[in-house]
């Protein structure tokens, strides 16, 4: 779910049957999401689309969501009071809009509910940011991290290159990356000497945006227990998502000198690149996007690769591979316990 | 109790001493001060009510009802008058609700209410009772049956209704938005009655944790096929539709009014995290609830349509 469906289901709108960018709430109402509208003529087509779906629906008021447009706020009111005298008025009655501008946001009319559903949305409504390129040759790492780890041996190149899902170049990129830490067999097999400290510190560096983490709080002012989130999830888990953070690491090393646990860490595998986060509904509808700065209860990190790697487990919810967990136990600043992870995994054969 | 706040710990006290045993035997205390004494621990400050309603069982028991009130009447328990009493001509609908005062003094006081008997859907028809002072009308809600189910017991002795049951009870009466405005102000303001009684809902939420709340749908379940045994498919399958309105509602900043002002009095709770709350409930109670009800719905449906003989 990206951040303004999970914006919009918090406030009960969830996508409807039929094209991307629908949304209806529970008593019917709909939502048009419309991107970047260039000005007044795509303003007008948005709104006549909109007046059609209103007039062939009984929706009690239909909403038209734009996020970003190339007019003023005040050109954008302007526009919006003139195509309201054109329409019939049992339709015009109906129609909303919010606007989701660089510099503003225009919610007409003012309706506390329909302001609140504008905040809501501004963090996940603003126009999306070109998209930062991954790069995910750090897959080469992670997953031969991950065998070193396991004490797995060493993988056939091609093999290296059907589990990450990377073309040839990048597989090579890879594993060039990893210098001599790097061990290169005759057979066109590779595995690690050593733990590749100066690639994995780029890694971390980088990790928010490589695993293109997803983080959430609580919004009911409970608190929200990441203990009992997992209870949830282990009810029912949901495909792709595996238990990473804090718990994954106590799995791996059960002497993990860690009380508590501060948060809920999954790994999510998203093989076709979107991560479907449908299940945090589920999980726990109080659950928004966390605002920058906030602690987060629960976070999200994709594996884009094409082999997951989780490990099966009896109660259900599969274990990311350490990796995952060392990963985490680094973005909680716990440097300790990850060097302790290490050893006891490099330990145990 | 001057401050217009009471203990719920305490009123529960003052009940099982002033009220006969034997009446206390056919009562269920119900509304924010069953809620308030369930849950006395959180609701800090005491509830703002001066009115225990109590909820008279069995379901239909019109006799019991006015033995009751008779009974209080001869120990001195003293009508609270808001309008004059009728005659034996007056509509039931017209008459005013049966309000005791205790003998001594004004701090709280009493109103009776009836559990219609059967399952027929739609408002019931006020009941005419006799009382030395003129007539009296009794009500009994649709779905007040439920809060005679589940009851708990606290260390007075006193039932009362279990937070569950107030809230599917809350919960069934509003499915449909309709309006209809209090006809007295709650904390200053006059609001939409399916406002101030779908934020119960979401108060006894706000109160319970979140695994109590899940506890909930196979209590509702229970009580609804107990009560409603030919409705509660069409209940359950419906419970949800008000709360989910609500939530698109401009009323629902009403509801969060009544529980700032009511049972999370204190507790600093936001219009936001109420939403969150709302959002709780329809997923960890209302929806196993809904999906049983449609089943069994549905199941129904295919066994008539199979007619009689097909069925295996």
């Amino acid at each position: 779910m990206d951040p303004l469906a999970a914006a919009l289901a918090s406030s009960g709108f969830l996508p409807a049957a039929g094209p991307v960018g629908q949304f209806a709430g529970a008593d019917g109402t709909i939502i048009e999401v419309k991107d970047a509208q260039s000005g007044v003529r795509d303003l007008r087509a948005a709104v006549a689309e909109l007046a059609l779906r209103a007039r062939d629906t009984s929706a009690p008021r239909a909403i038209l969501l734009i996020r970003g447009a190339r007019m003023s706020a005040a050109g954008l009111r302007d526009e919006w009071g003139r195509l309201l005298t054109v329409l019939a008025p049992d339709i015009a009655h109906r129609l909303r809009l919010v606007a989701v501008l660089e510099e503003d946001v225009v919610v007409i009319p003012e309706e506390p509910w329909l302001r609140d559903l504008a905040d809501r949305v501004t963090d996940g409504g603003r126009p999306q940011a070109r998209s930062v390129r991954v790069d995910r040759s750090f897959e080469v790492m992670r997953v031969l991290l991950s065998r070193w780890l396991l004490h797995r041996g060493r993988i056939a190149v091609g093999e290296l290159q059907r589990q990450t899902g990377l073309s040839h170049p990048s597989v090579s990129k890879g594993l060039a990356a990893l210098g001599p830490t790097l061990d290169r067999h005759r057979d066109r097999s590779v595995a690690l000497r050593a733990f590749p400290r100066e690639a994995w510190s780029q890694l971390v560096a980088l990790a928010p945006k490589v695993r293109q983490t997803t983080a959430f709080v609580d919004e009911s002012g409970r608190g929200g227990d990441p203990q009992q989130l997992l209870v949830r999830l282990r009810r029912a888990p949901p495909p792709g998502v595996a238990i990473a953070g804090v718990v994954a690491a106590r799995h791996w090393n059960p002497t993990l000198d860690l009380e508590g646990l501060p948060r809920l860490d999954l790994s999510v595998h998203t093989p076709d690149g979107g991560m479907d986060t449908a299940f945090v509904t589920w999980l726990d509808p109080a659950l928004v996007p966390a605002p920058q700065g906030t602690p987060p209860l629960l976070l999200l990190h994709s594996v884009p690769r094409a082999e997951s790697l989780f490990v099966p487990d009896d109660g259900g919810l599969p274990w990311a591979d350490p990796v995952e967990a060392l990963l985490d136990l680094y973005e909680l600043r716990l440097i300790e316990q990850a060097d302790d992870l290490v050893r006891a995994l490099r330990r145990t054969p | 109790m001057s401050t217009g706040t009471v203990d719920p710990r305490a009123l529960f006290a003052r009940l099982r001493a002033e009220l006969p045993s034997d009446v206390i035997d056919h009562i269920v205390v119900i509304g924010s001060l069953a809620a308030a004494y369930h849950h006395a621990d959180q609701v800090r400050g005491g509830v703002k009510t001066k009115d225990a309603d109590l909820v008279i069982h069995p379901a239909g028991h019109t006799v019991a009802a006015q033995e009751i009130a008779g009974r209080l009447i001869q120990r001195g328990w003293r009508e609270k008058r808001d309008r004059e009493p009728g005659t034996a001509a007056t509509p039931p609908g017209d008459l005013p609700a049966i309000r005791l005062y205790p003998p001594d003094h004004e701090d709280y006081f009493v109103e009776l209410l009836m559990v219609p008997a059967g399952e027929t859907p739609g408002n019931k028809p006020w009941v005419s009772v006799e009382l030395p002072g003129g007539y009296y009308g009794l009500p009994g809600f649709e779905f007040l049956a439920l809060t005679t189910i589940d009851r708990q017991r606290g260390p007075d002795g006193i039932e009362y209704a279990h937070p569950a049951m107030m809230a599917l009870a809350n919960l069934l009466s509003h499915r449909e938005l309709r309006h209809h405005v209090m006809s007295a102000p709650i904390g200053g303001r006059l609001v939409e009655r399916y406002a101030k009684d779908l934020g119960r809902v979401l108060a006894l939420a706000r109160l319970a944790s979140r695994e109590d709340v899940e506890a909930w749908a196979p209590r509702w379940l229970f009580a609804l096929q107990e009560c409603f045994p030919t409705r509660w498919p069409e209940l359950a399958g419906s419970v949800g539709a008000g709360l989910r309105a609500l939530l698109n509602d401009a009323a629902f900043e009403e509801a969060w009014h009544c529980c700032n002002v009511g049972l999370l009095a204190n507790m600093g709770v936001t219009e936001a995290q109420l939403r969150a709350i709302a959002r709780q409930v329809i997923v960890d109670a209302i929806e196993p609830v809904e999906s049983e009800g449609r089943a069994a719905a549905n199941a129904e449906k295919t066994r008539r349509s199979a007619g009689p003989g097909r069925s295996s």
